[in-house]
């Protein structure tokens, strides 16, 4: 289904994003972390080459003054502050600490077993203690000008802080850095963790909204779908005014007007088959029933007339449907202004022998009147309106066709003195195969779709066509054309 | 039998009439609504062939009114051919619906089946002993060899023969085989008789005197 491949791939790119920005944020965060606990682990081997120069010069109380204790975390370990270390690695060995270089050497040279670290001191290039002898030699740093200045270095798994005396003697402490490594392995995991942790939930409230993004999609593919299945009387169901709300209503409208559109036509289709059945029955009656045995040739030719009569009756449903078709999908017809009245005379005069044999009367009112539109429909719709006053007229009665160039437009006005049309029928006469009076049988011609083609035709050339009517009185059809552009 | 056709179109109504005359019934005919009422509700049909889009009134209200005091079998004719056309047809009380166009010889043979079921008689022959009535030919056969009936004397035949077992009364005979055009005598009905009992068997029709005639069980 399209909605689910939208949702992966909004999901995609909501994971790749995510990941992306977790990915950055987890090495910065990284970064930092591991900036600060090499800074930390740096300062604490400085302080305590500080110490061990200090101590060296025998600046004990300097040193004091400088490194408070705990500040650094392993302090108590290597430095001499700590009374109790005092106590017990220092005074035992090397008693008060005085001034002689030596005896500081020895007091410093103490390996700290707690926590890995390891000193080293060079006098006059040569080293002064072999307490490290497990971890290797250990090179002696290089001496660049006069510098004293603290430095640090790595060595293999090792971190080293160093630096010179003014005297030229270099004092190194060092530790594994194995621990750091650890710790920052396992800032590294707890990192991974939380972002992992981040990542899902971001794919699950990813996936949640997505899944309400998409839903309202859903819903509108769903009753697209059993639409598609042909039920048309399918609708979207709609809540809240926001945009695929919007645009449900929209399918909702192009829904409804397909199907009314769709059942027009079925209903044209029912309504035009159910017109062509009846001449076809009495084809195939009239010929079945004559062929059952032998009969005289007035027989054959009473049933061959009947035939005919049904076959002519055939002609003029299919010709009125045609044109019908034609009126609904022909915009190809040629556009221009033409002049009604010529057009009306002319209809009346091939009318007139119609006219005179059903007793009625015609008057034309028709001063020039220009229109726009096609005059081989009009003289159709003409044609059919008059077809029409006559058909439903009294004997007697008259016949009045007018036209006029209005302000609204060019108009054809048809009025008859007939049998009127009723109120309900009305609205309906404009329908296909609409007959209001259900009475009058389909042998004189009459489909129902003469004002149906008038209708049809007048909209194809862009008029309105509209009736009124009283019964017993008469009815007025007024037809309306749209004016040439120049005098629009 | 005597057949009502109402139909509105009336080259249609004119072949029908014509074509059911010469399968040996007799036919009235309406051309609207309201006559094909008059008609359906004043005369004892055996069937009447109905169309639904008349004039007046339509074939469902004279079917509807016609229901309500009769049970004559009525075939409904017409254009319309969705089911819910025929569901509403054969609900409204039409014992059989035939769309537009149809073919003839089946329009014949529902209106046969139509009067058969309303005599209570399922299949298309009837017997008597030795006597074989074949409805859809109009035949008689006698001990397997075929009789020749007249056109009259075979309706009156097949009328007792389906009314078997029931008296049938003279203007009873009269009012279903000679329709309102035909102006007999009644003492021709006792001609016809008097030639089928000749033809097949003396014995086949009982004549009960002041009341009619049987075929007896």
């Amino acid at each position: 289904m399209s909605s689910h491949s939208i949702r992966w791939r909004l999901q995609g790119w909501l994971g790749l994003l995510l990941l992306i920005l977790l990915t950055g944020f987890g090495l910065s965060i990284y970064h930092l972390e591991k900036n600060s606990r090499i800074h930390a682990f740096d300062a604490a081997l400085e302080s305590r080459v500080s110490a061990i120069s200090i101590s060296m010069r025998g600046g004990k109380d300097h040193f004091n003054d400088n490194e408070p204790p705990g500040r650094f975390h392993g302090d108590r370990d290597f430095d001499r502050i700590p009374p109790e270390f005092d106590d017990r690695e220092f005074r035992p060995r090397g008693g008060p600490p005085p001034e002689e270089p030596e005896m500081q050497e020895q007091e410093i040279n103490l390996p700290d077993e707690s926590d890995g670290t390891y000193h080293q001191v060079w006098r006059h290039g040569r080293p002064q203690n072999s307490a490290t002898s497990m971890l290797g030699k250990i090179p002696m740093p290089v001496r660049n000008t006069r510098d004293t200045t603290l430095k640090v270095r790595s060595r293999g798994a090792f971190r080293e802080a160093w630096h010179f005396t003014e005297r030229g003697d270099c004092v190194l402490v060092g530790r594994s850095s194995e621990s750091l490594a650890i710790a920052l392995q396992r800032s590294a995991i707890l990192i991974f963790c939380a972002g992992a942790a981040i990542f899902i939930l971001g794919i699950a409230g990813g996936t949640w909204l997505t899944q309400q993004a998409i839903k309202p999609i859903d819903d509108i593919s769903e009753a697209a779908r059993r639409i598609s299945a042909g039920n048309l009387t399918e609708r979207i169901q709609t809540e809240g005014d926001h945009e695929l709300g919007r645009l449900a209503m929209i399918l909702n409208s192009t829904f409804a007007r397909l199907e009314e559109a769709f059942n027009r036509q079925k209903q044209f289709t029912a309504d035009a088959s159910h017109e062509l059945r009846t001449p076809i029955t009495m084809m195939i009656t009239e010929a079945q029933a004559t062929l059952a045995q032998d009969r005289s040739p007035h027989e054959y030719r009473e049933a061959l007339v009947g035939c005919l009569e049904a076959a002519q009756q055939m002609r003029g449903i299919t010709q009125a449907l045609l044109q019908l078709a034609r009126a609904d999908n022909d915009d190809t017809a040629s556009h221009e202004s033409f002049d009604m009245a010529s057009c009306i005379e002319e209809i009346a005069s091939v009318l007139a022998p119609r006219i005179t044999a059903a007793e009625l009367s015609i008057v034309l009112d028709t001063p020039p009147t220009t229109a726009m539109g096609n005059i081989g429909r009009f003289s159709l719709v003409v044609s059919n309106l008059l077809e029409n006053a006559v058909h439903y007229n009294k004997p007697g009665g008259t016949i009045q066709v007018s036209c006029r160039n209005t302000d609204n437009g060019a108009e054809l006005v048809v009025k008859d003195t007939g049998l009127g049309i009723s109120a309900e029928d009305l609205p309906h006469i404009f329908e296909r195969f609409y007959r209001a009076d259900k009475a009058r049988s389909r042998s004189n011609g009459r489909f129902g779709l003469g004002l149906a083609i008038c209708d049809g035709i007048v909209r194809a050339d862009g008029g309105t066509i509209s009736a009124e009517s009283e019964l017993g009185v008469g009815t007025t059809f007024t037809a309306t054309y749209p004016l040439p552009e120049q005098e629009a | 039998m005597r057949l009502l056709i109402v139909e509105d179109e009336p080259r249609l109504l004119k072949t029908l009439e014509k074509a059911f005359r010469e399968q040996g019934y007799a036919v009235d005919a309406a051309a609207d609504g309201e006559e094909g009422w008059y008609k359906a509700s004043n005369i004892d049909y055996d069937a009447i062939i109905l169309d639904v889009m008349l004039p007046a009134m339509d074939g469902w209200q004279i079917l509807s009114k016609l229901r309500a005091i009769k049970s004559t079998p009525v075939l409904m004719l017409t254009a319309r051919d969705t089911s819910p056309d025929r569901v509403k047809g054969l609900d409204g009380g039409a014992d059989d619906y035939l769309v537009k166009p149809f073919d003839l010889p089946e329009l014949f043979a529902r209106v046969r089946s139509i009067i058969r079921r309303n005599a209570g008689q399922a299949m298309p022959v009837l017997h008597i002993d030795e006597i074989c009535i074949d409805t859809r030919a109009r035949e008689v056969t006698f001990s397997g060899s075929p009789v020749a009936l007249t056109s009259r004397e075979y309706s009156i035949l097949e009328y007792l023969a389906l009314h078997r077992g029931k008296l049938v009364t003279r203007t009873e005979i009269h009012d279903h085989l000679f329709d309102e055009n035909e102006d007999t005598l009644s003492n021709l009905i006792d001609v016809h008789i008097f030639s089928i009992r000749k033809k097949l068997r003396s014995d086949l029709i009982t004549t009960r005197r002041g009341q009619g005639y049987i075929i007896e069980l």
